[in-house]
């Protein structure tokens, strides 16, 4: 699992604020906005490539958790139960297909340049920004289901059975798909990742 | 030994700490002296580093707000949760998008002319569709039946709503007045596949003899090991729709195959019907493999056997027999061409289904000669397979319409001649 964002609410804080909205104090959903948002948001940003859509999918997704929220029965954390909403509004937009904003190769490497400028400090920005660009731009050319999976995991941490829950997916279908999909990554990045890889050897230095 | 493909992929779970205790060990003596291996498990932690590294983006401005009109502790505390959400429901904002547009709406009323211009664009784009006035209707009905105060549903989440509750309910949506939707709904049903453990050995002996690499690949252990629903092995028999495959292994999700089914190889699979294990095994489309084909269905021989690998080597097709079998599959063509039906309905998460059954029915066979039953299994794929095979001139493609619906169907409409 990787770190969690500092601010980030604990399940029972969580609970804590979902009683509190169920009971009628509406407000407090703010408190889980402001406490995911922006990781959703870079989930979204991952998997629709492009920030607008990104930024609509996150806001759509908070407000259907908070209008179905009698429905959510806690079998899940509320962040896995979100990010559901969420996956499953990126797949409708996806399949309602308006060509401009579809996932795809071109929104996503032209998010790439966007992304990769806004976010990047100036010292090491020439050469992080290749390598990021390449990266967000191989993310864009791999099936979107081994995309949902290598985001949730890679870059939102979650581990397998959060992913096999956000995904509705078994979990043997998770690992095969990540495994997949760092594949077919390697592929396309192999002259990226051949440096790293002389830096570390796995055996000697292990595995994690 | 543990070389084989699928058993790599426990390596990234073993990357990810996501293996038993057991596996773990395992996978650590193999580590020890499997060099592949060891090098795989770098290139895939270097993957794994990359993403993790890239930049985490951060929304430029709070959404808090456009949630919901910030509501009073006051205000609020005075409803339980599913009055308050009706309440803020009726003061949900629009997405950001609507609200760029209205902003500049607001700024372009100032100019008469772009006024009235970004005015009926707006009209246009944002105009709730079919679907969201006919769940406004029902809203208004069921509104006018137990009066509300302040009820206001904006029309994006109206559609919203309705699309849910379509999926929800299980049934597939009306996709055109003058089509039975209870045939269309029975041959999607038909065309579902249901998993079987025996497809799943199937499927994977097929990997075992495809591959070098595979070859001491252990089916049982294999399938002892793994839930051959979880991997989504998937026979299909088409028989209740006049058949054209008699038996196929297909991998959903991630373990499938990657590559094409040229015309020639159904048509030289569908030839040896009762050879379930070579009509499907051919993935590839190269000459090779076509040769191979054609001279498995001809001479009665498995694909893998050593006279089959030797009439490749040193005898491709003959012209005179390349001659026999395009006029063998004209003829299977016309044959098996019908165009008395020409609305299917398929499971959307499913397409692969559509193809399967499309063929099964040998319409227009033209039309999806060349279709990847492999990872591509989503609609977008299938469009873009169809495009491909749109620009193929000497067999224009009859298909008119592979149409979009907000549920968890497709629609394929196949027009005659």
């Amino acid at each position: 699992m990787l770190s969690s964002v500092p601010s980030e609410p604990s399940y029972d804080q969580d609970r804590d604020v979902l009683d509190a909205v169920r009971a009628g104090q509406a407000a407090r959903f703010a408190e889980l906005v402001v406490s995911y948002q922006d990781r959703l948001f870079s989930a979204m940003v991952a998997m629709v490539g492009n920030r607008q859509d990104a930024e609509d999918i996150t806001q759509e997704a908070f407000t259907k958790a908070f209008l179905k929220l009698d429905t959510f029965q806690a079998q899940s954390s509320f962040f896995t139960w979100l990010h559901r909403i969420a996956f499953n509004l990126a797949i409708d937009l996806r399949r309602r297909g308006s060509r401009a904003r579809a996932i795809g190769k071109v929104s996503m490497e032209v998010v790439s340049d966007e992304l990769v400028s806004s976010e990047i400090s100036p010292p090491n920005a020439t050469e992080q920004n290749e390598t990021q660009h390449k990266v967000y731009a191989a993310l864009a050319m791999i099936d979107p289901e081994r995309r949902s999976v290598i985001t949730l995991r890679d870059l939102q941490g979650m581990d397998y059975a959060e992913i096999a829950q956000v995904l509705e997916i078994p979990i043997g279908t998770v690992r095969s798909r990540l495994h997949r999909a760092r594949l077919e990554l390697k592929e396309i990045l192999s002259e990226y990742m051949q440096s790293d890889c002389d830096r570390e050897s796995p055996v000697k230095k292990g595995a994690n | 030994m543990i070389p084989s493909e699928l058993d790599d992929a426990l390596l990234t779970a073993y990357l990810d700490d996501e293996l038993s205790q057991a596996d773990r060990e395992i996978v650590e003596r193999e580590l020890k002296s499997n060099i592949r291996w060891q090098s795989l498990l770098a290139e895939l932690k270097s993957v794994r580093n990359l993403i993790r590294e890239l930049p985490k983006p951060v929304l430029s401005r709070s959404i808090t707000s456009g949630i919901w009109n910030q509501p009073t502790e006051q205000e609020s505390s005075k409803q339980p949760l599913k009055n308050a959400a009706v309440t803020h429901t009726a003061t949900l904002k629009p997405p950001s998008t609507v609200r760029w547009y209205r902003s500049r709406l607001a700024l372009a009323a100032s100019l008469l002319v772009a006024a009235s211009g970004v005015f009926l664009w707006l009209r246009q784009e944002h105009r709730p569709s079919e679907m969201a006035l006919n769940f406004k209707r029902d809203s208004d009905q069921a509104t006018n039946a137990a009066p509300s105060d302040n009820i206001a549903i904006p029309s994006e989440h109206v559609a919203i709503r309705k699309e849910e509750r379509q999926i929800a309910g299980g049934a597939a949506p009306i996709l055109t007045p003058n089509v039975d939707d209870a045939q269309l709904l029975a041959l999607g049903k038909q065309a579902e596949l249901q998993p079987t453990k025996e497809a799943a050995k199937f499927q994977m002996n097929m990997r075992s003899s495809r591959s070098d690499a595979s070859k001491t690949l252990d089916s049982e252990r294999m399938l002892a090991e793994l839930d051959a629903k979880d991997y989504g092995f998937y026979s299909a028999s088409a028989e209740p729709i006049e058949t054209y495959f008699v038996s196929l292994a297909k991998v959903k999700n991630d373990n499938a195959y990657s590559g094409t089914w040229s015309e020639s190889q159904i048509l030289s699979a569908d030839k040896r019907k009762s050879d379930n294990s070579f009509g499907f095994q051919m993935v590839q489309s190269s000459d090779a493999s076509r040769n191979l084909y054609r001279w498995g269905a001809e001479n009665n021989a498995p694909a893998s056997s050593p006279a089959a690998k030797s009439a490749i080597a040193d005898q491709p097709l003959s012209q005179r027999q390349a001659s026999k079998n395009e006029e063998l599959d004209r003829g299977t063509y016309a044959q098996k061409k019908s165009a008395t039906i020409r609305e299917y309905l398929f499971r959307r998460s499913d397409w692969v289904q559509a193809a399967i059954a499309l063929r099964g029915m040998g319409i227009d066979l033209p039309i999806i000669h060349s279709l990847d039953l492999g990872d591509a299994q989503d609609f977008e794929g299938l469009e873009k397979k169809l495009a491909i095979e749109a620009a193929i001139p000497d067999r224009p493609p009859k298909l008119t319409g592979a149409i979009a619906e907000p549920s968890d169907w497709i629609r394929v409409v196949v027009t005659p001649d």
